[in-house]
């Protein structure tokens, strides 16, 4: 048995392993998405990593022997043992899981990707849910076949010619909410890019005219282009009003019928609850009427941060001082 | 302006591979310092260009391959400053500019425009963790050209004692940034995409990259009985700089054309 622990704390024991978990990792990232979580969600993966752990384990008593020559071999060590117990930590007794909420709905249980629900002792209300985009910002000009294949396409700056070499097509205003009034006066209702449209000038064949391409009817005739254009097809992309710039959704959290907390939750900026992490995971791309919720406890987290703390110090000592010559 | 500035850099630095070509050809000194000074003229109107384009954009040039490749090309002859000059490394210094050459080729063909950042992008950490990576790429880059002239040399039967230690010394900055870049993109995606490390292929690839210089440091720093003969040592010190390059090679872009990986949108952007 101690011959055994022996082998199993040795360098080449922690190669091996090393080795060994970059070669199932590579199978996983060769893998379609599914399949790799499968691969590395396994109890034969979680044993991989808990023999590395056991040896990284048995091999940090004989660096902190030698420690004073060598101080950043325990460090690196225990950095990767803490990143490890971490992730146990957190695979083991954490949960997560997420729902789709739709702005005034409140929801309790959240769906786990294993197909159970986690109730998280609270519930979470979507109060308002806010979609911020880039309307105005890349524009093209397109020209299209009659079946509706788009041939050509063509940046447009406004009040800069753009188009094929037949036809002069001079951009000239950009609305993101295009109205036209009862007075005559076209204007855009907000800066929202509910219906963006192109104003054009058109010159061809001699003759010039002026009218309005929309880029959430590309079918539609374009208006008053029906002289120059005769029967070809222009279409108008707004490619900035379809790119989500942001998204946030504005959150209480409930606990029975208290409102126990409330907040923003917005990619990059969870929210703080009860020990769990609320995020912005996701988004209803066609309408943008639901937000995407997910709902994380990973009780492992500080342990992994700790652990990388280690890490980055001990690699800076390694590689600043250690020697390799 | 900064495609201007990009296009200056190109040909200063091209000017700087013709220097060193003369300088390998027949070294004089000055062929040499001509070389430096128009790479470090190449690095400065990098510089500008990459500050012109921040504070057009808003944001740090970081996102999408155009402008990860500029801040490859602009990081790989900082390395040379920091690493090479300065410990007379003249071979690494003279073929560096040649890195940032062909990154500034390939980022030519790609469309120069700035486009806004998706939502998981807008963050600081965009600037930290992709900085670090690319420092740590273009450690390897450097490691690489050093190991092919490591090889080169033993090929020969010439001395190659230099070539080994500029190898040995890039790896080991590379390994650095690569350790601090992955560790800052795993806590960016702890609050971007929920999970400190999600198993994506763009993180696997780094952690085999990782995995495989540590290895090779491993080896470098056994002692006793487990080290290998000094000949055989400086054999494998050029298989690990040239092997390990095409890791980070496929990390960086392999991953993206080959599998859907949640780093994908950095293409795209």
């Amino acid at each position: 048995m101690p011959r055994l622990l022996d082998r199993l704390a040795s360098n080449r024991a922690t190669i091996a392993l090393l080795a060994a978990t970059a070669g199932v990792s590579a199978c996983a990232a060769f893998c379609a998405p599914l399949c790799a979580e499968a691969v590395v969600g396994s109890a034969a993966f979680a044993a991989l990593l808990g023999l590395l752990f056991l040896n990284l384990l048995l091999g940090t008593a004989a660096s902190l022997r030698r420690a004073r020559r060598r101080p950043w071999a325990p460090l690196i060590r225990i950095g990767a043992l803490l990143v490890l117990a971490g992730a146990f930590l957190g695979k083991y007794a954490g949960g997560r899981g997420g729902a789709r909420l739709y702005e005034g709905q409140q929801i309790g249980e959240f769906a786990e990707r294993n197909g159970g629900l986690l109730t998280p002792g609270f519930s979470l209300r979507l109060d308002r849910f806010s979609v911020e985009r880039h309307p105005g910002e890349t524009l093209e000009l397109g020209i299209s076949a009659p079946d509706g294949d788009v041939l050509a396409l063509y940046p447009v700056t406004i009040g800069r010619r753009t188009g094929p070499e037949r036809m002069r097509v001079l951009p000239v205003r950009y609305l993101p909410d295009f109205k036209l009034l009862d007075s005559g006066e076209i204007v855009s209702k907000s800066r929202d890019p509910n219906n963006p449209a192109l104003e054009i000038e058109v010159e061809a064949g001699g003759e010039r005219e002026r009218g309005w391409l929309f880029a959430r009817f590309p079918h539609f005739p374009p208006i008053g282009l029906s002289r120059t254009l005769r029967g070809g097809r222009l279409i108008f992309f707004d490619r900035g009003s379809e790119r989500i710039q942001s998204y946030s959704s504005r959150v209480t959290v409930l606990e029975g019928a208290r409102e126990a907390a409330s907040g923003t939750v917005e990619v990059n900026r969870p929210m703080k609850f009860g020990g769990y992490r609320i995020y912005q995971s996701s988004y209803d791309p066609v309408g943008w009427q639901w937000s995407g919720l997910e709902i994380v406890r990973d009780p492992g987290l500080p342990l992994v941060y700790c652990g990388y703390i280690l890490l980055a110090l001990g690699t800076t000592l390694w590689t600043g001082w250690g020697r390799f010559e | 302006m900064d495609a201007s500035l990009t296009n200056v850099a190109v040909g200063l630095y091209f000017t700087a591979c013709v220097c060193s070509v003369a300088w390998v050809l027949r070294r004089t000194g000055e062929r040499y310092r001509v070389s430096l000074a128009f790479s470090t003229g190449g690095f400065a109107a990098l510089s500008l260009g990459l500050a012109f384009r921040w504070i057009e954009a808003g944001h740090a040039p970081a996102a999408g391959l155009y402008e990860t490749l500029i801040v490859f090309a602009w990081a790989s002859w900082l390395v040379t400053l920091l690493l090479a000059i300065p410990r007379g490394m003249r071979k690494l210094a003279a073929l560096s500019p040649f890195i940032s050459l062909v990154c500034l080729g390939y980022a030519s063909t790609m469309d120069p425009s700035i486009r806004p950042l998706v939502p998981a992008l807008r963050s600081n950490w965009l600037a930290i963790h992709v900085a670090a990576n690319l420092l740590g790429y273009a450690g390897f880059a450097a490691a690489f050209v050093a190991g092919l002239g490591l090889a080169v040399a033993l090929r020969r039967g010439r001395p190659a004692e230099g070539w080994e230690r500029a190898s040995v010394l890039c790896v080991r900055f590379g390994f650095l940034f690569l350790t601090y870049g992955i560790l800052t993109g795993s806590v960016w995606a702890q609050e971007a995409w929920t999970t400190y490390w999600g198993w994506d292929p763009k993180e696997i690839w780094a952690l085999i990259t990782w995995l495989f210089y540590l290895s090779f440091l491993g080896m470098r720093a056994e002692r006793g009985e487990g080290r290998p003969s000094a000949g055989r040592m400086s054999r494998l010190t050029a298989l690990f700089a040239v092997g390990g390059f095409c890791f980070v090679l496929f990390t960086y872009f392999g991953v993206s054309l080959l599998s859907k990986s949640l780093h994908s949108y950095l293409s795209q952007t």
